[in-house]
Formats: C-alpha cells, sequence, structure tokens
C-alpha cells in the first residue's frame, strides 16, 4: 500500500483531500504522521510572541523614521533613484562616447608631420659628383657660390640668387642642347 | 480536526483588518508615492506592517533586543530599494522576503538574551501559575521554532504566525506550493518530536 505524501497529508489536516482522508482512516502509518503534525501543530499555534508595550510600537516608527531620515541626508535624492546598475550603464555610455567621440569628429585634428629621417638620398658633399659637373659648366657659381657647408648641388642651386640662377640655366641649356627640358 | 489557525499572529486593534485587495491597493498607493519622494507615505508602510516585520524577527532571535535591530534593519533596507520595487509581487510579500532573508543573515553568533521584554503585557485573566505554565509553554516552543532547518522554519513562522497561504510563502521563500506544503508538515512533525524529548529530559 502506497502512503500518502506528506504535501497531501498537509491538505488533509487543513480539512481537504477527501480522497486521501478516507486512506489516512485505514492506514495506521498515516494516521500516526497525521496525528504527529497535528500535535506540533497545535504547540506552535500555542506559543506566542511576548508582546511588548503599546508604547513600543510608536518607538519602533521613530526610530525607523529617524533611520530612514539619516539615509536620505547621506544619499541625495537623485542618487536614491539611481541604481547601481543604472550608474554602470551611464558610465558604459560615457566611455563609450569619450572612446568614439575624437573619430566621429566632423573635423578631425590633423595628424602631426611624420619627423624627417636622418638618413638623406643626397650622397655627401665629397662624393657628389653632381658638384664636379656644375662646376664644370659653370665655373663662376662653382667656384665662389659652393659654400663649405653646402650638401650637394640641390642644396647650393637652392642658395643662387635669381640672377645666378638664370646665368646657370642659360650655361647648362648650352651644354644640354636645345629643346631639351632641364 | 482542527484546522490550521486563520490569524494566529496576534492582531493589534489598532490596525483595522482590511481586504487583501483592498490592502494591495494602498500599499501600491503608498509605494508610488514613495518612489514620488513622498517621505511620509513611507512612514505609513512601516506602521502598517511594524508588527508583522517585529513579530517575525522575534520568531527567529527570540529576543526584544534583537528582533528590534532587525525590525529596523529590514524596513532600512525595503527603503533603499523601493525604487527598484516593480510591484511584480504585493508589497507585503516583497516585505517578508526581506525580512526573511535579513533574518536568516542575522549572525548566529549572537546569543538571546534571556530575560523578556520588562514591559511586556501580561494576561491578568489567568492566574500567576498558569500563567507562568503558559509562558514556559511558549518559551519552550519558540526555542524549538529557533532550532528546527532554516526552510521548515520560514515555513512554519510564515504560515502559522503570520497567516499567510501557501502560494505567498512560496513566493517568499522561492519554493514551490508542494514543498512549502511538506516542508511545513515536517516542520510540525519535528517539531512536536524536539518537544517530546526535551520533556524527558
Amino acid at each position: 500500500m502506497s502512503h500518502v505524501p506528506e504535501p497531501r497529508l498537509l491538505d488533509v489536516l487543513e480539512g481537504r483531500g477527501a480522497t486521501d482522508r478516507a486512506h489516512v482512516d485505514a492506514c495506521a502509518q498515516c494516521r500516526a504522521r497525521l496525528a504527529e503534525a497535528q500535535a506540533g501543530l497545535a504547540l506552535a499555534a500555542g506559543a506566542e510572541v511576548p508582546e511588548p508595550s503599546p508604547v513600543y510600537w510608536e518607538s519602533l516608527r521613530r526610530q525607523v523614521s529617524r533611520r530612514v531620515d539619516e539615509e536620505s541626508e547621506r544619499r541625495p535624492a537623485f542618487w536614491r533613484r539611481v541604481s547601481l546598475g543604472h550608474a554602470l550603464a551611464a558610465a558604459a555610455v560615457l566611455a563609450g562616447i569619450a572612446t568614439f567621440l575624437p573619430v566621429a569628429g566632423r573635423h578631425p585634428a590633423p595628424l602631426p608631420e611624420p619627423p624627417l629621417p636622418a638618413w638623406s638620398a643626397l650622397p655627401p658633399a665629397e662624393e657628389d659628383e653632381g658638384l664636379d659637373v656644375l662646376r664644370a659648366v659653370a665655373p663662376v657659381v662653382a667656384d665662389a657660390s659652393v659654400p663649405a657647408a653646402c650638401g650637394g648641388v640641390a642644396e647650393c642651386a637652392v642658395d643662387l640668387s635669381d640672377e645666378e640662377s638664370q646665368v646657370l640655366a642659360d650655361r647648362l641649356r648650352r651644354e644640354i642642347g636645345p629643346g631639351k627640358d632641364l | 480536526m482542527p484546522s490550521i489557525p486563520a490569524a494566529l499572529a496576534a492582531s493589534d486593534e489598532s490596525a483595522p483588518e482590511l481586504a487583501p485587495a483592498r490592502r494591495h491597493e494602498d500599499d501600491r498607493d503608498a509605494v508610488a508615492a514613495c518612489q514620488g519622494g513622498e517621505r511620509e507615505a513611507f512612514d505609513r508602510l512601516v506602521e502598517k506592517y511594524q508588527r508583522d516585520v517585529y513579530r517575525l524577527c522575534y520568531r527567529y532571535v527570540n529576543n526584544h533586543q534583537d528582533a528590534n535591530d532587525m525590525a529596523q534593519e529590514v524596513f532600512l533596507k525595503a527603503y533603499r530599494a523601493l525604487d527598484r520595487f516593480r510591484g511584480d509581487s504585493s508589497f507585503s510579500t516583497w516585505l517578508y522576503r526581506i525580512a526573511v532573508n535579513t533574518c536568516l543573515n542575522f549572525r548566529a553568533s549572537r546569543k538571546p538574551e534571556a530575560a523578556e521584554l520588562p514591559e511586556a503585557l501580561a494576561d491578568k485573566s489567568q492566574g500567576p501559575l498558569e500563567r507562568l505554565e503558559r509562558d514556559e509553554q511558549s518559551r519552550l516552543v519558540r526555542e524549538a521554532v529557533t532550532r528546527l532547518p532554516e526552510k521548515q522554519r520560514a515555513t512554519l513562522i510564515l504560515k502559522i504566525y503570520h497567516d499567510l497561504t501557501h502560494e505567498e510563502v512560496s513566493a517568499i521563500l522561492g519554493s514551490t506550493v508542494g514543498t512549502v506544503k511538506a516542508n511545513l508538515f515536517h516542520a510540525l512533525g519535528n517539531l512536536r518530536k524536539m518537544l517530546v524529548a526535551e520533556a524527558g529530559e
């Protein structure tokens, strides 16, 4: 014979479950279990909590009210409404804005000029064959105007005055030949 | 056969009984007012539920001082969390859940005080000897309740002393109704066994 499970025995104890009641009446084991729970209920029902003075309830209400007021003073109304989840979500949004704002801006700041390499494509003056050509075609310029600090043909040409540049250009044209670009 | 008493928690004369639907409606209004910043609305909720919360706490700690401290803590926690209360359950269920969790978290190392509340009201209709016997019996039962396994104790306290439905208890404890019924049945049987064993010592 299967016995009545506890939840249904409790229904019997509460006055429900007519079918199970019939089983309990016929089953000594279920009857004993039910009787024990009934006795426990009778004992539990008699155990009252000592009733405090009526004054106590007012005291408790005031104590709670005072602590709530202290809590309110510590936390401004705005922050009481902001849960930790809200605060974290707001922080995440701000972090996202801070991360993407420079990229998404309409006028991004210009990138800095890359530093010039220390290495130069021009050879040093003593190895610059171009200077020899220059001296050959423009002895005046080459003899008089190539400064000691001149690093090569290009730098020397940059230092020429307009008149010297014009003289150099005329001589180069004659050397290279008519119709050729410099 | 006696059925489970309808309202074993002593009702207070100053707190008139309300129909559950009306009570929940009033609670919703008060909660909405609190969430809207009306500080006094929370005082009204405290006044309404302080007896239930205090008695629940008392059942766990079995002394007035700790029950008083814990009841305050329960309301403070409720106040802090009130903005997150969305009304998925009734306010009373939500508050009971906070109270039970607060009780469960109470430091077990704190020993209950032996002395009862000095100003506890005595029942003058009984003689001194009868009162002593009844008080002693109550004390023994309350102490036995505190020694029940956690779920059984919570179920018994909420169902027997706070007259909640099985569904309400299951919502508070996060259990199924079947589990609540089984726990209550076991709690009653265990309570009886503990008290019989103590009486035999």
